[in-house]
């Protein structure tokens, strides 16, 4: 299995490389974007805090990761008049002059333009087309694409159940939760985070019941933006690798793009020891054991509290967590 | 121009617009017939109706010649197998309502083994920007944007999609110009915000730590929120929010909906947010 590094620039290359990634991601906008389309991001982050500078820098950034490669994120679910047109465009200069692996895309209007310009086997679906399950993959495969990732809100099982033959899969295994279904949350970030606020004007509802809604948004927010040891906390699916493995996930997504270089390698470097760990036979709890040694916070673990896949440990034999088996999904 | 509703049950279904619209906003629309009634769910699975359930819905919409529009969710594998379930009791006993998709697998499954229900294309498969505490984007001269879902409405229609549909988001033009003959469908006045599965009517419902959120989607749903719409209040809008089920909504201002309304041929109203 892959693990998919968030990348910003050329000097976190090497590091992240270090440390495990076996592929990149990153965000830029075309030259000429903000003249024309103004305040409007060409994907799903702040471009101040988390895209790449400018095509240079890019260039530079593709050099340094080489060989490993590197894809473009162009996944803003809606764009401005004009904005698919000019993305088409340089969709096909980033996969054929600046050497661009593939290009991750929401929008069906930007992947149909994309895949008319004879680009399917080079892109990959966002999350935030919300594919969910096999006939969907079916679909998608159709049009050609290479891969499909799959949104975060799904069960081990579930996964399972979407994979199919002929086209790659992706999962979520760190950092950055999401409390909607990120595909089919209508709101956008330039205006702050609206999920955080959510559910705090209810009234009526049963006691606790918002405390545990707080608490569930605090984990999905990174459990505050916190970190144990260096490396950051909140949802965290590194249990699930060998299940993910065995349903033919192809590739972990490590989230993060606007995240400091320390916090990249931290969450890659986990990542690949629980990859390794899970290459060489082992299972959930000889993960979730590694894990809590090198990154500590338990308690996170405990109750499957922040597990992006907490069906995992659904199954409890005599008081004791038996995970899902990786050969039984 | 013409009217469908969006319905929860069938008690009191067929009913002029104006009984259940706004009367500040029913002045926005013309005389038109109601056509179609709209059941079933577009934002949850667990909300989807039984095929009992759906054929005395398609029965009611012969007797009183309307369209039924059965509304269907983004599914997991489950659901869609719920729904080939549903799919195929209706067609084995002659009943072949119009589908409204809001998931391409869903889409997939009636293309190739359905292929006798007439498919429109749901709200949520326009991703368009809904956000409350946004205003609305200003006409260009030009007029609104109906090169933004061009794309996909040009490979709906040339898949056998009779309709396009929306409710009001930000930036109007969505449903087109209607050139490729999909019949452009805008429902009203609530527009969704966000949704999800981590449904916050379901942990309210669950026991003391159990089935909360993510840790709540292997276990079953027995639907707590039908009937049931809060009010919620936000610091950073002043527009009225609902949720219902696992959906947040809005009420979509009246100067919103009226521009939406050029450029739709039917228009559902909503009586209450429905999830």
């Amino acid at each position: 299995m892959k693990i998919l590094s968030p990348l910003r620039s050329a000097d976190e290359a090497g590091p992240l490389r270090e440390a495990g990634a076996d592929e990149f991601y990153c965000g830029l906008a075309p030259p000429g974007w903000k003249e024309t389309f103004g305040s409007a991001w060409a994907n799903r982050r702040h471009p101040q805090s988390a895209a790449v500078l400018n095509e240079q820098a890019l260039q530079e950034l593709v050099a340094a990761a080489a060989p490993v490669p590197v894809h473009v994120v162009l996944n803003s679910p809606h764009y401005p008049p004009g904005a698919v047109e000019m993305l088409a465009v340089y969709g096909t200069r980033l996969l054929r002059n600046l050497g661009i692996s593939a290009l991750i895309v929401a929008d069906l209007d930007l992947l149909l333009a994309l895949v008319d310009a004879g680009h399917a086997s080079q892109l990959h679906l966002s999350s935030l087309a919300t594919s969910t399950n096999a006939a969907s993959s079916r679909f998608f495969r159709s049009l050609g694409i290479s891969r499909i990732i799959l949104p975060r809100h799904l069960t081990l099982a579930e996964i399972g159940q979407c994979v199919i033959h002929g086209v790659e899969f992706e999962a979520f295994v760190i950092n950055d939760g999401c409390v909607f279904e990120e595909g089919l949350c209508a709101t956008t970030h330039e205006a702050g985070t609206f999920c955080l606020a959510d559910g705090d004007g209810l009234k009526d509802m049963p006691p606790g019941t918002l405390d545990r809604y707080a608490f569930f948004k605090w984990t999905q927010n990174n459990c505050g933006c916190n970190a144990s040891r260096g490396f950051p906390l909140g949802p965290c699916g590194l249990c699930a690798i060998p299940v993910l493995q065995s349903a033919g996930v192809g590739s972990l997504k490590v989230v993060g793009r606007e995240a400091s270089l320390e916090r990249k390698y931290a969450s890659v470097k986990l990542t690949a020891l629980a990859r390794d760990i899970a290459r060489n036979g082992g299972d959930a709890n000889d993960i979730r054991e590694a894990t809590i040694a090198l990154r500590g916070a338990a308690s996170l673990c405990r109750d499957a509290r922040a597990c992006y896949y907490p069906d995992l440990w659904n199954h409890q034999v005599s008081g004791k967590k038996k995970p899902l088996r990786s050969s039984g999904t | 121009m013409e009217y469908g509703l969006r319905i929860a049950t069938l008690e009191g279904a067929c009913r002029s617009p104006a009984e259940i619209c706004d009367a500040a906003l029913w002045k926005l629309f013309p005389e038109a017939p109601l056509t179609a009634l709209y059941f079933g769910s577009e934002f949850c699975q667990e909300l989807l109706p039984g095929t009992r359930d759906a054929e005395a819905f398609c029965a009611y919409c012969k007797e009183r010649g309307l369209e039924a529009v059965l509304l269907t969710p983004l599914v997991t594998q489950r659901g869609l197998g719920r729904l080939s379930r549903l799919f195929g009791g209706l067609v084995g006993r002659g009943w072949c309502p119009t589908i409204a998709f809001n998931d391409w697998g869903v889409f997939e499954l009636l293309r190739n083994a359905y292929p006798a229900l007439p498919m429109r294309m749901g709200r949520l498969m326009n991703r368009g920007l809904r956000d409350p505490r946004l205003d609305m984007k200003t006409e260009r001269a030009e007029g609104e944007n109906t090169e933004r879902g061009a794309g996909i409405r040009k490979l709906a229609s040339s898949l056998g999609v009779r309709a396009v549909e929306s409710d009001a988001d930000l930036e109007p033009g969505y449903l087109g110009t209607g050139s490729n003959g999909l019949q452009r469908t805008l429902h009203v006045p609530y527009t969704f915000v966000s949704s999800g599965r981590n449904c916050l009517e379901k942990a309210a419902a669950a026991p003391a730590g159990k089935g909360l959120f993510t840790g709540g989607l292997t276990s079953g749903c027995k639907a707590p929120c039908r009937g049931v719409c809060r009010q919620e209040h936000r610091r950073d809008t002043q527009k009225p929010l609902w949720r219902a089920g696992n959906t947040l909504f809005f009420e979509a201002p009246p100067q919103w909906i009226s521009r939406h309304m050029a450029l739709a041929d039917r228009v559902v109203f909503h009586e209450r947010p429905l999830p």
